[in-house]
């Protein structure tokens, strides 16, 4: 009879990566069937087509890096999906896979694969695809059934910033604009979230301390508070973004220090820049705090400790 | 005179706890019994007896000076081998082996021992030969032994029993409520501590239930209070039992007694109790078997030293081969090689596994930081096995490594399986050899 010998303990819980990055990619899927309501079947298309490059690159980056796969854990699926989801439903197929391509090659496998990356990658990949082609990315198409004139329009943001935003709080809700596929419907993206919170996979520390500065950032600036909350990448990046387990702070401290500062630079960027939106930069550059984050925040051992060298 | 106080972390893995239901059975005295000597944390004993000899039942074979606990024979018989040996549990140890002769004669000079001052109970304490017998095994007259300047406000008794399937202290609770009680207030009488409180996790509400009638009927409820503590694991950690009962932290590197806690395992209490009431000292232990090999899991008095080959014979034998055997639960519990493996003093449970035997692979970490909220002594365990794996001296000592309980709570915790603890241990290791270095290098600079 030979016994496995190994240490305590030996128990272990039932979750696994896999299992959690599956239920994200279950979270987002609403979000997508609402963008194809909205844009057409091009969205979904779109965000099958970031799937199939992600799990490409993913799988040929382990090959070449000699380590076992990590194809299979999904969590490529999350970004390849939260990238679609920032890009406009008739984005070419070749941008989105070239966005895809460097969030996952350059942003996530050489930092390190899989937990090593300091940058979210579907944001960065994001912001990659906005800076190398501004014209691609600035013009987002409005949802299917409005009057041919208006194929494509400018998003509430842009509107709020020109002066000509006339929508109602319900159609901001329903993503029922122009916009990027997978922000605009903010009630898909709320389901996806809760669910996500109620399977106990994310929490609130960071997406509540976020989405409430932008909220007093409105107020203290004078806008319609409700309109900025609603508008934008600012539900996907509270919701999906700034709870992504890699890229922000362990502990409950930290994640609040991570959102208010997401928070802060959101609102600075809306409210002061020449940019519509800055969501995307505000996640970007918390990514980069996190260590500092995670140093200061660190958890306070019970009953001090004893140090040997100090 | 206690209230419930918040502790942090913790996780919240499977009980198992079929056995609860199962009443002690004694179990017929094996042929053969082989005692390690080191069955407590300190010193081992330097055997007192040789090849050839003839014990009985309660006879000294094994002791020692400063930190340790005597040692007892458990069956009558003579004393076939006395040698240093490697255990199935990776130690090595003095063993001492006796053939019995069945009869299990008590040792005729066993007398029913008296006290008159604290240091008199502290020796017969240290005579019963009782240690922590939840596992721990730190020799109980030692700790009774508050050094200079230092008191105890609290006798806090351990009866969470938070490991998941085992339930011998649950059965000792139900079985003998009388002995417990007894044995608190004799040992806050004799060590003038204040007052008592027995922590009970509240999925035990019979054994509450039960202790608490007990404490009536005894009229010992201003000195002794039971307390049921919400089930969670490690509740029953000592640091974590003195934070949820008393509200206090023991300092980093200390002891129970720098927080003023005498902490002591219900099991303990009630052998402490069973020495001064017969006189017998510590020579069975009760084992809850269970696991899907064995045919009939329940829980078992058996002696020490007993085979844990013969004490699964005892419970009916296998029903099919184990892939891992444990000595202790699954959380904190030891797989060992063999089942050619003596029961010691502080084990209290055998587990025989083929469905739960083999645990998923390792993936990389994801960062996701359910370790650091499930540590309940608030550590960084992903930081300490970087650090571990990384051999920074520094970080380990930044970061408390010796804080750490092994409780395994971070690994159970892991969704991407990691081996935290594993790690941790090894960067124990490791700090302990180079401060000791590091000591040594200053020393001989001077």
């Amino acid at each position: 009879m030979k016994l496995i010998v190994e240490g305590s303990p030996h128990f272990m819980g039932k979750d696994s990566t896999p299992k959690i990055m599956g239920c994200v990619c279950l979270a987002l899927l609403p979000t997508v069937i609402a963008a194809t309501v909205l844009y057409g079947l091009g969205a979904p298309i779109l965000v099958l087509a970031c799937i199939a490059t992600a799990l490409v690159c993913e799988h040929l980056c382990c090959l070449i890096q000699r380590r076992p796969s990590t194809a299979d854990d999904f969590s490529c699926v999350v970004t390849a999906m939260l990238l679609a989801m920032t890009l406009p439903a008739d984005c070419p197929f070749w941008i989105a896979a070239l966005g895809t391509a460097f969030a996952i090659v350059v942003v996530k496998m050489l930092f390190g694969g899989i937990g090593c990356n300091v940058f979210n990658p579907a944001v960065a990949g994001r912001i990659f695809l906005m800076v190398a082609f501004p014209s691609a990315l600035g013009s987002y198409p409005a949802p299917e059934g409005t009057p041919l004139d208006a194929i494509t329009g400018a998003t509430p943001l842009a509107e709020m910033t020109a002066g000509t935003f006339n929508h109602s709080y319900l159609d901001l809700l329903l993503g029922n604009h122009a916009g990027a596929l997978g922000e605009t419907c903010i009630i898909t993206l709320l389901i996806g979230y809760v669910f996500l919170l109620v399977m106990r996979i994310v929490d609130a520390w960071a997406t509540l301390p976020f989405v409430g500065v932008v909220a007093v950032m409105s107020l203290i600036t004078g806008n319609d508070v409700l309109a900025q909350l609603l508008s934008g990448g600012l539900a996907l990046g509270a919701f999906f973004m700034a709870t992504d387990y890699t890229t922000t702070p362990m502990t409950q401290t930290g994640k609040v220090v991570f959102g208010v500062g997401c928070g802060l630079i959101t609102s600075f960027v809306r409210f002061f820049a020449s940019a519509p939106e800055g969501v995307a930069y505000s996640i970007l550059f918390m990514n980069m705090l996190v260590p500092l984050i995670d140093k200061l925040c660190a958890p306070k051992p019970e009953g001090g400790v004893k140090r040997a060298l100090a | 005179m206690f209230s419930l106080h918040k502790t942090k972390g913790g996780v919240h893995p499977p009980q198992h706890k079929d056995t609860r239901d199962c009443p002690v059975v004694y179990v017929e005295p094996p042929q053969q019994v082989r005692i390690p000597l080191n069955m407590h944390i300190g010193a081992p004993c330097t055997p007192c007896v040789s090849v050839g000899d003839h014990v009985y039942v309660g006879t000294l074979i094994g002791d020692g000076t400063g930190l340790c606990a005597p040692i007892h024979a458990s069956i009558s018989g003579t004393v076939t081998s006395v040698a240093t040996e490697q255990l199935p549990t990776g130690q090595t140890a003095p063993v001492v082996e006796i053939e019995g002769d069945g009869k299990m004669e008590q040792d005729p000079s066993i007398v029913k021992p008296s006290y008159s001052t604290k240091d008199e109970f502290i020796d017969c304490v240290r005579a019963s030969g009782v240690v922590g017998l939840g596992g721990a095994s730190f020799p109980t007259w030692f700790k009774m032994k508050a050094p200079e300047g230092k008191k105890f406000d609290y006798l806090v008794v351990n009866g969470m029993e938070c490991e998941p399937f085992i339930t011998s202290d649950f059965r000792q609770m139900m079985e003998h409520p009388g002995r417990i009680i007894d044995g608190c207030s004799r040992i806050i009488e004799a060590l003038e501590i204040p007052g008592a409180v027995i922590g009970i996790e509240d999925n035990k509400p019979e054994a509450v239930e039960l202790l608490n009638k007990t404490i009536a009927e005894k009229g010992v409820g201003d000195k002794v209070e039971v307390m049921a503590v919400p089930t969670k694991y490690p509740a029953g950690g000592e640091k974590v039992l003195i934070m949820a009962t008393t509200g206090r932290a023991v300092p980093a590197g200390g002891l129970p007694v720098d927080a003023g806690c005498l902490v002591m395992n219900v099991t303990s209490v009630s052998r402490v109790e069973e020495y001064f009431r017969y006189g017998e000292p510590l020579v069975r232990k009760t084992i809850t078997v269970a696991g899907d090999c064995v045919k009939n899991p329940g829980n078992y008095r058996v002696p020490i030293g007993m085979n844990v080959r013969d004490v699964i014979e005892a419970a009916g034998g296998l029903v099919k081969d184990p892939k891992k055997v444990l000595m202790g639960g699954p959380m904190m519990g030891r797989a060992i090689s063999s089942l050619d493996c003596p029961v010691l003093k502080a084990n209290n449970a055998i587990l025989c596994w083929d469905d739960l035997a083999v645990l998923p692979e390792a993936t990389p970490c994801i960062k996701c930081g359910r370790c650091v909220r499930a540590c309940p002594l608030s550590l960084n365990p992903t930081g300490l096995a970087v650090a571990s794996a990384n051999k920074n001296l520094l970080a380990l000592d930044e970061l408390g490594v010796m804080n750490c309980m092994d409780c395994g709570s971070c690994t159970y915790a892991c969704p991407a399986h990691r081996r935290i603890n594993d790690s941790i241990r090894n960067g124990k290791a490791f700090y302990r050899t180079e401060t000791r270095r590091l000591a040594d290098e200053a020393k001989g600079g001077k």
